[in-house]
């Protein structure tokens, strides 16, 4: 070793020491506590904990989940100092009363980051305990198959900026008070695969927004900040192909395309294209993301001309700088989409199509080809196809 | 201000003495000296205290990486551009061969500069070159005295001793020493 060799604790300022342990597997940093007198308490500050059943290398699972649970105790139990961030994955719902505990300690720290993530169990799905709602500190909150009630006495999340619920569930109105109490969120990421009714949000701050489930109808209150938004219908066959024979009826959601001024990229399925093009008020467009997936049963054809003949905003593609297409069958009923796009969008760089598994290379090459003949409004777009 | 199209020079001494002429955008990839400058307070030579010549010579070589890359990165289809796959490989090869007193100076250097970019890169480094390893390993990589006396050490042990257990992979990295 060289002679002005560096000692690690004497020399790194206590920030890099911090970081370096924040950056490391909680195990790994309680194993830093025998180094020297200077490590001992060194990790019991560390202001971010991070546990994963998967990282206990122990079978059967529930040994695992036991043992972790056993490790989070004596964790918290030396722990030290404010905690910001709290993860917890892929944990057992069958001990749920540990975590129940821990939540209220957490919310007693003023914690800012709190992730819960649970194994799937459909039938007894964990049910988040009154406390969290007392987490007024929380800046982010994530949650991933759980159960979600307000209790009465809830104050809303006044800091809360980003919230995401997975395979969480919930009633219309929990999820609607819920977000209506959070009155700086800016993202919001809901997934679900029950059908829920009309659900109406307000989010005046909401910049991001992806959902995913079966819903009958969608109105974003007040959300002018919008910018990036993911609308896919997600749950079991027969219920999305349901609220998709709906949307071709009604003019549900055209409210709601209708108010997304300040969008510049957007991730829809393919179904709500008609909605979409015909309402859509975002002049500042610059992505767009469609999935095509399409099932015969309710496949929604728009022929070739559909989309000269259906009245589309002029101004619709004029910021459009990229398009991708997912899913792509043979499917002449897109390509009258794509030429529509390639002959409206005047700054389009680059159109992808990713085509479907087990397309033909025949049927690849036809619609490539169809694709290149297509006049463009833009000179310098780039036009792929990708498998 | 667009007086001159000539760029304009900032110079910087090393702890050691040695001086370093680099562009301006170049110096001002780190914090720290940026706010010197547009403060405008910064001396004909500035003088970087805390870090030697052959530490500044590894993160000038970062600061000019960076303004390779953000040159041109207001228009598109920019052939420097990276990836987030290419920026890892960068990274990586960046760090490659750097032994643990290097790594400590860098990374004091980085944060007394204000980097976040190379201070992140030193910790992902110093991280991978903890992780799985044996106290007594991590103690003789970065000359950390051992002051525990052998009943603390157990005592510590046992009372963490979750953490001292050996899993699959804990083994695997020791034996292969």
């Amino acid at each position: 070793m060289e002679e002005n060799g560096v000692d690690l604790n004497s020399n790194l300022p206590r920030n890099i020491l911090e970081i370096i342990l924040i950056h490391m597997p909680i195990k790994d940093a309680v194993r830093t506590s025998v180094l020297s007198r200077k490590w001992r308490y060194a990790w019991a500050s560390t202001p971010v904990l991070e546990f994963d059943v998967a990282s206990i290398r122990v079978i059967p699972q529930y040994s695992a989940v036991k043992r972790l649970t056993r490790i989070i105790d004596h964790v918290l139990l030396l722990h030290n100092g404010p905690i910001e961030k709290f993860k917890l994955s892929s944990y057992f719902h069958g001990y749920s009363f540990h975590v129940d505990k821990w939540i209220l300690f957490l919310s007693r720290q003023g914690v800012n980051n709190l992730f819960l993530g649970f194994e799937e169990a459909k039938e007894y799905p964990y049910i988040v305990p009154s406390c969290l709602f007392s987490c007024e500190q929380l800046k982010e909150l994530s949650l991933s198959c759980c159960e979600l009630r307000t209790p009465l006495q809830f104050n809303g999340f006044c800091r809360l900026k980003a919230l995401d619920l997975k395979d969480t569930r919930f009633t219309k109105e929990t999820v609607e008070s819920l977000i209506s109490s959070c009155p700086l969120l800016e993202e919001l990421s809901i997934r679900f695969d029950y059908r829920l009714e009309h659900i109406k949000l307000h989010a005046p701050k909401l910049k991001i927004f992806y959902l995913s489930g079966v819903f009958d109808d969608l109105s974003l209150v007040g959300a002018t900040c919008l910018v990036h938004a993911c609308i896919v219908l997600h749950g079991q066959s027969d219920l999305v192909d349901a609220v998709r024979r709906r949307f071709k009826q009604t003019n549900n959601l055209d409210k709601f395309f209708g108010s997304l001024v300040n969008l510049a990229k957007l991730t829809i399925g393919m179904y709500f294209m008609q909605h979409w093009t015909t309402y859509q008020s975002s002049p500042n467009l610059e992505e767009v993301k469609i999935y095509a997936y399409l099932d015969r049963k309710s496949a929604v054809l728009y022929e070739e001309r559909f989309w000269e003949e259906h009245k589309i905003h002029d101004c619709t593609f004029n910021h459009l700088k990229v398009i991708v297409m997912c899913g792509v069958k043979e499917g002449n009923h897109l390509l009258g989409l794509f030429k529509f796009v390639l002959a409206n969008a005047p700054v389009l760089e680059t159109m992808t199509i990713k085509m479907a598994p087990k397309v033909t290379e025949a049927a690849k090459k036809q619609t490539l080809k169809s694709l290149l003949q297509f006049p463009r409004a833009s000179v310098g777009a780039q036009v792929s196809c990708l498998d | 201000m667009s007086e001159s199209t000539e760029k304009k020079m900032v110079r910087l001494r090393s702890s050691d003495g040695e001086v370093f002429e680099v562009e301006e955008s170049v110096a001002k990839v780190a914090k720290t000296l940026q706010d010197m400058l547009e403060e405008d307070c910064a001396d004909a030579v500035i003088p970087i205290t805390c870090v030697r010549a052959p530490i500044l010579t590894k993160v000038i070589d970062y600061c000019k990486d960076q303004v390779m890359i953000s040159s041109s990165s207001s228009t598109t289809n920019n052939p420097n551009e990276r990836t987030e796959q290419e920026r890892k490989a960068w990274g990586q090869k960046f760090m490659e061969g750097v032994d643990s007193s290097t790594l400590c100076e860098l990374l004091v250097a980085s944060n007394f500069l204000n980097i976040e970019g190379l201070l992140n890169l030193g910790v992902d480094k110093m991280v991978s070159m903890i992780q799985g390893k044996y106290p007594q390993e991590i103690r003789d990589m970065f000359n950390v005295v051992n002051d525990f006396t052998p009943e603390e050490e157990e005592e510590i042990r046992n009372q963490n001793a979750w953490a001292f257990e050996r899993d699959p992979y804990y083994k695997k990295r020791s034996s292969s020493k």
